[in-house]
């Protein structure tokens, strides 16, 4: 048996991970180098605050005016060039996630004072460049409120507290993290970003759209705003999906963490609203939102880890699987061999009715010719005897010619003994072959026989009588022998039996000897040794004990190989059964394959075959045990004796 | 002059009969020895060479019990004065490993599948019989109306023009 497969999660690659998230967490909160100062954007609604606006307009930053109903869509344009919108003044309401730019309401400008609507401007774009671009504040020394920037550096102690308080918040919100649920630890990071990079475009994806593209590099983040995407990998013949249920809504995170080309192909699923973070953009928002880096963590590992569990659930499902298909194939396995079974039995049952017909057919075929033979024998020897009536020595001639007919001739090693000895008194070997041939094996018989007839006539009335001998030996050949085919016919059509029904009051003696008649021209030295008892008759199926006993004496013929001795034995053990015993001298059967010699397609056999009339010990014993009876064998060097034990009247043998 | 036998060996009685009978006109000039098994075979040819005759020809049945048509022509074979011996085999049932060995080993010079008619049977003798006769260096003329008359008058004319 193998072994089930071990469900290898532990045996997953050891990739130190979260190890690899956090130092790289931290990297992105160490401070950067310096890098070049950002683009600024203001953006207004009114044509009222344009004077309030006028003193900043050096200061190095981009001053746009936006119809209020375009506010919106000027911002997303100016974010994707890369432009920070530091400012937005306007009484429409924003729409959308909550922004980290600042908004200051034009009514609250227009109610005061110009300056001071403008130093309430400065103070506003002071704190947002404190707050999100501190580095770039010497950058723009014109859009500065420094009594703001002197209230911001007193307080820097205080914030720098304050800063370390939140990462630490953060920190504990990590560890923490397990009370949060996933969607508050998404939604929180979704907030981190948006705080961080202002409102970024929403992207509308319909199905089947490509956000990543399997072993194509990974450019940023997706965050599924709505909708499901799926995550699948090209097979070795087909894409098979992976992480459906298990997918989070921010996808990107495997091929980020591990610094490489996308493992997975996303898809979407559905329609899907989405947005695109670039590393860059998100580098970006984890300087400025120090609790952004944990919370992208925790879903980094929320995301590792629902994945990972993913990954054993299946490795489960695959076992559950394989040990449903290993039963399956295990049943399928044996199936098989019933089914293997059953085709051989079919064949050999196909092949003994095709064998049947064929035989009924030429025995058919041969009975009427062999009818006509034999009786045209004895019409010859009538019309013979009525034409020697009209000649003169008829009597001496009809008798020679019945003698010849009806006698068993001698052996020739007898004749060939009768003829030097009388070659010795008549001298001439030929002369006495021919005497003897004609059954005139005595000088005086000689003399008696040829009595009266002259000495010039002797020659020709010699080679009469031969002749009146010859034909004697011709017709008692021609009965004999179409005697021997009749019996023969009579066997093929016995054991061809059409049809396979019961039959009551069978003598088995009748079907063992049409067996052994059939195997006559095989049997060459073989002596055949039959004791029969006397036996009640059965109720069987006479065609299939024929099978059974040419089965048997077939497996013992070739067991004794040529030479040795068959013994056929038939008994009544007790008054209900018969029993036939057939031994044979061959070597025997290993002590190992006799237990299996009834197993299905056991064989010693090496492709020989007694013109597939052996069937295999198989087709015995189910001949056998249809009949309600047993067979057994017992085998030992010299002596294997197989004994079929068969019910008089057994009780479904009409099944 | 030396006899020359044809030894036929076969265990069916009736089918030894009808091969004699059907013989019948090389008893003219061979003397026909019909035999019921190898064993019985063997002793006639024991006799015959004992005899200072010779064996012609063989006509043997393949299955037999005892000694197979065969592994008899096979010995035959291994005796210097039956190696001349032309070797027939009559029957029904030998199988092509028995025909291989019989050709390889036997030196096998016909096989004569039963049921034979009597124009075969009659070719194939007179053709055997005339190889033995040439080869055996005997007298040819008792054989020229029995056997292949053309060949065995060439062979008479070449002796006499070789004298």
């Amino acid at each position: 048996m193998s072994t089930m497969l071990p469900a290898r999660v532990t045996d997953l690659p050891k990739s130190g991970l979260a190890v690899d998230l956090s130092v790289w967490a931290l990297e992105t909160m160490m401070p950067q180098p310096p890098q070049p100062p950002p683009s600024l954007a203001i953006l207004y609604g009114s044509e009222a605050v344009t004077p309030l606006l006028a003193p900043l307009a050096s200061a190095g930053l981009q001053i746009r005016f936006c119809p209020p109903g375009e506010l919106q869509s000027t911002a997303d344009a100016l974010i994707a060039q890369g432009v920070c919108v530091a400012l937005r003044v306007t009484d429409a309401p924003v729409p959308g996630q909550p922004s980290i730019s600042p908004v200051l309401r034009v009514d609250e400008l227009t109610s005061i004072e110009p300056a001071a609507a403008t130093r309430r401007i400065r103070q506003v774009l002071t704190e947002y460049l404190v707050r999100y671009h501190p580095a770039a504040l010497p950058a723009f020394p014109e859009l500065l409120d420094l009594a703001t920037v002197a209230q911001l550096l007193s307080a820097s102690e205080v914030a720098r507290h304050a800063m370390e308080r939140q990462v630490k918040t953060a920190r504990r919100s990590f560890l923490a993290a397990t009370e949060l649920s996933d969607e508050a630890v998404e939604q929180a990071m979704l907030a981190g970003i948006d705080r961080a990079l202002g409102h970024l475009p929403q992207v509308k994806l319909s199905v089947g759209a490509i956000l990543l593209e399997e072993d194509c590099p990974v450019r940023g983040l997706w965050i599924i705003l709505e909708g499901k995407v799926s995550l699948s990998r090209r097979g070795d013949s087909r894409e098979v999906i992976f992480h459906s249920k298990t997918t989070g809504r921010i996808v990107g995170l495997l091929a980020l963490a591990q610094r490489q080309s996308a493992f997975f192909t996303c898809r979407a699923a559905t329609d899907v609203t989405a947005i695109s973070v670039s590393w860059e953009e998100l580098d970006e928002a984890m300087q400025t939102e120090p609790t952004l880096s944990m919370h992208f963590v925790t879903v980094l590992v929320r995301s590792m880890s629902n994945r990972l569990r993913r990954i054993a659930e299946l490795q489960l499902e695959i076992d559950d699987l394989n040990a449903a298909l290993r039963l399956e194939r295990d049943q399928l396995t044996s199936a098989l061999q019933r089914l293997e079974d059953a085709q051989a039995r079919l064949i050999q049952s196909e092949k003994m009715a095709t064998l049947g017909q064929l035989s009924a057919g030429v025995a058919h075929e041969l009975n009427n010719p062999i009818t006509a033979i034999r009786r045209a024998a004895d019409h010859v020897a009538e019309d013979l005897a009525k034409l020697l009536t009209a000649l003169p020595d008829a009597l001496s001639i009809q008798s020679l010619i019945n003698n010849a007919a009806g006698a068993t001739p001698l052996p020739t090693a007898e004749i060939r003994a009768l003829r030097n000895s009388l070659a010795l008194s008549v001298r001439d070997e030929g002369l006495a072959g021919r005497l003897v041939n004609i059954g005139l094996t005595t000088p005086e018989q000689y003399a008696r026989a040829l009595a009266g007839v002259p000495e010039q006539q002797r020659s020709a009335k010699l080679e009469q009588l031969e002749i009146a001998h010859q034909l004697g030996g011709s017709l008692r050949s021609i009965r004999t022998c179409s005697d021997r085919v009749a019996a023969i016919v009579r066997s093929l059509k016995n054991y061809a039996r059409p049809g396979n029904e019961a039959q009551p009051d069978i003598d088995i003696h009748e079907g063992i000897q049409d067996s052994l008649l059939l195997f006559k021209s095989s049997l060459h030295d073989i002596q055949i040794e039959s004791r029969f008892g006397n036996l009640a008759r059965i109720s069987c199926r006479p065609a299939e004990l024929s099978q059974l006993w040419t089965n048997l004496l077939s497996n013992a013929i070739e067991a004794v190989n040529g030479k040795g001795s068959i013994s056929i034995e038939t008994s009544a053990p007790d008054p209900a059964h018969v029993q036939v015993v057939i031994v044979d001298s061959g070597p025997g059967i290993a002590p190992e394959n006799l237990a299996r010699v009834f197993e299905p397609n056991f064989t010693t056999k090496f492709g020989k075959s007694n013109f597939g009339l052996g069937m295999g010990l198989v087709i015995c014993r189910q001949i056998v045990e249809r009949h309600d009876g047993t067979v057994r064998i017992e085998s030992q060097p010299g002596r294997t004796a197989v004994i079929v034990t068969l019910p008089i009247q057994p009780p479904n043998v009409t099944d | 002059m030396k006899t020359i036998t044809i030894v036929c060996v076969e265990d069916e009685r009736d089918v030894l009969n009808a091969l004699v009978r059907d013989l019948g006109p090389f008893g003219a000039a061979f003397k026909i020895e019909p035999t019921e098994s190898a064993d019985e075979a063997r002793k006639v040819v024991n006799g015959t060479l004992a005899a200072g005759n010779l064996v012609g020809l063989i006509l043997a049945d393949h299955l037999m019990p005892g000694t197979s048509g065969v592994d008899l022509l096979v010995e035959l074979n291994g005796r210097p004065l039956t190696t001349a011996t032309r070797k027939v085999l009559v029957t029904a049932h030998a199988d092509l490993a028995d025909t291989i060995k019989a050709v390889n080993r036997a030196n096998l010079h016909h096989y004569i599948a039963k049921p034979w008619s009597v124009e075969e049977l009659h070719a194939v003798v007179k053709q055997q019989l005339t190889e033995f006769v040439l080869e055996s260096g005997e007298n040819l003329l008792p054989f020229v109306q029995i056997l292949d008359a053309r060949r065995l008058l060439e062979a008479i004319a070449a002796r006499s023009s070789d004298n």
